[in-house]
């Protein structure tokens, strides 16, 4: 079997993207700034993953960490 | 906490912060949203439309009028930035894990072949326009884009979307077509249907309603999209519900004529276009046997609801891809049903006013979170669900 190339998925959907602001600079900065946010929200939920299995835990086990959110 | 999402052994994993990450979306989306969307609905009514009718001295009634004095603030432009912007955050947290897991998914999803219902694609079939123009809903590659051999990504990814998108706290992806049997018990109590399509079923979610509610029924559904297919024929089996998918248009099926006793669609119809549709109206009438009836779910036409929601419902037009919302808002489609040959007296317009089931309460919730997000239809129509239904003669 030959090694599979790894498939690569758009991420980009087809179709004009509108713009709400005059300058388009401002959209840029909406999108950057709640990606931002997003990406916030998820560390600090990781860092409560981390502190909880710190107190369960004398020895910390990363893996212990993709256990603690209810998903 | 939201409650989380039915799992089934079809569904992509997700690590710790891949599902924070989505479930963050989904919060964001929930949340903000409602508060911008009543924060600007408030705007409206109590500041630009008096403002507005006292300098002209003229109603603000017509949605593209409102659309641009909303327009001229800048509430408004953040709100459908922000509603733009989660869209694209939500396909984003959605991709990579079900690119990650491709290989391993679509072993999966031939794994999960246990022979209870059947799948059959059509690789000839000429897809329609108004599905290819655009990626509508943002979802990139779309309802249709296959990027391997037995592709089920546009599956993989919209089957964790419905749960985010979804305005309702529930984990039911059902729920849309427990809307349809709940309302169809009310009103047709004694419908016992043997044969059912179901068109448009994208992965078979809303199908799921129909065959829990009739389990003997022969359940067909149809799509488009080949990677939906794949996904929804390797999730119902998954789910052990019986269901036959089939690669067709609505527009035109293999299937003979009389063949169904009930027709259903949810939300297909605002996604079609105004050619489209009437032809898809014929196919039910062509399809259904003598007493055999249809119904179509899909939200209020325009004139169905008051200019300040028009210009609601108008704006996924722009933000959310959706080319071809706005004019099919503007059909009038009890004439087209009666026009494709159903009797007048046979074709009903109606709103869900579904009370006291079992999901009172998960259906209460989300269409409270739907109808702050502006998406209400008028009095007395609680999910803002619109059916058109034609019984044949
Ligand atoms: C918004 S989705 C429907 C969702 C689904 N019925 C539910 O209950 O959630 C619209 C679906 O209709 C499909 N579709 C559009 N035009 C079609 C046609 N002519 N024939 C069959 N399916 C079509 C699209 O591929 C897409 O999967």
């Amino acid at each position: 079997m030959t090694e599979e190339k790894k498939i690569k998925l758009p991420r980009v959907a087809k179709g004009p993207r509108p713009m709400m602001f005059e300058d388009e600079a401002n959209d840029i900065l909406l999108s950057m700034n709640v990606s931002l946010l997003n990406e916030l929200i998820v560390t600090r939920q990781r860092l409560d993953a981390v502190e909880r299995v710190l107190e369960s835990k004398k020895r910390y086990e990363p893996s212990r960490c993709e256990r603690v959110h209810a998903r | 906490m939201p409650e989380a999402q039915h799992e089934h052994g079809m569904m992509t994993n997700r690590s710790h912060d891949e599902a924070e990450r989505q479930n963050n979306v989904r919060t964001l989306r929930q949340s903000l949203l409602r508060k911008f969307a009543s924060g600007s609905r408030e705007q409206f009514y109590r500041e630009i439309k008096p403002a507005y009718e006292k300098q002209k001295g003229a109603p603000l009634d017509d949605y593209r009028q409102i659309r641009e004095e909303m327009l001229k603030g800048t509430y408004m432009k953040f709100q459908m930035g922000f509603h733009r912007v989660v869209q694209e955050l939500m396909f984003e947290s959605l991709v990579s894990p079900v690119e990650e897991q491709l290989p391993d998914l679509i072993q999966r999803s031939k794994d999960m072949e246990q022979n209870l219902g059947t799948l059959e694609l059509d690789p000839d079939l000429e897809l329609p326009r108004y599905i290819t123009a655009v990626d509508i809903h943002c979802q990139p590659g779309g309802f249709t884009a296959e990027h391997c051999e037995d592709d089920i990504a546009a599956g993989a990814i919209y089957d964790r979307a419905i749960h985010i998108y979804n305005s309702g706290s529930s984990g039911m992806t059902d729920m849309a077509g427990r809307i349809v049997t709940q309302y169809l018990d009310a009103i047709f109590p004694e419908l016992q249907p043997i044969r059912i399509l179901d068109m448009g079923c994208t992965i078979g979610q809303s199908t799921a309603a129909y065959v829990k509610r009739w389990p003997d029924a022969d359940v067909h559904a149809i799509d488009v999209g080949p990677a939906l297919l794949r996904y929804g024929h390797a999730r119902a089996e998954a789910l052990g519900h019986k269901i036959h998918f089939s690669q067709q248009s609505a527009e035109h099926t293999q299937f003979e004529d009389g063949s169904f006793d009930l027709i259903t669609s949810n939300i297909l119809a605002h996604e079609t276009s105004t050619k489209a549709w009437p032809a898809i109206i014929k196919e039910c009438h062509r399809l259904l046997r003598p007493g055999g009836i249809m119904i179509h779910a899909d939200l209020p036409q325009l004139n169905e609801v008051d200019p300040y929601r028009q210009f609601i419902y108008t704006n996924e037009t722009h933000y959310n891809n959706e080319p071809f919302w706005t004019k099919f808002r503007t059909l009038d489609l009890k004439k087209v049903t009666t026009d494709a040959g159903f009797l007048p007296e046979n074709v009903i317009r109606d709103f869900s006013q579904v009370k006291g089931g079992k999901d009172q309460a998960k259906i209460d919730a989300a269409i409270e979170t739907s109808r702050s997000a502006g998406h209400g239809a008028p009095a007395g129509s609680p999910l803002g669900m619109a059916f058109i239904i034609g019984i044949k003669e």
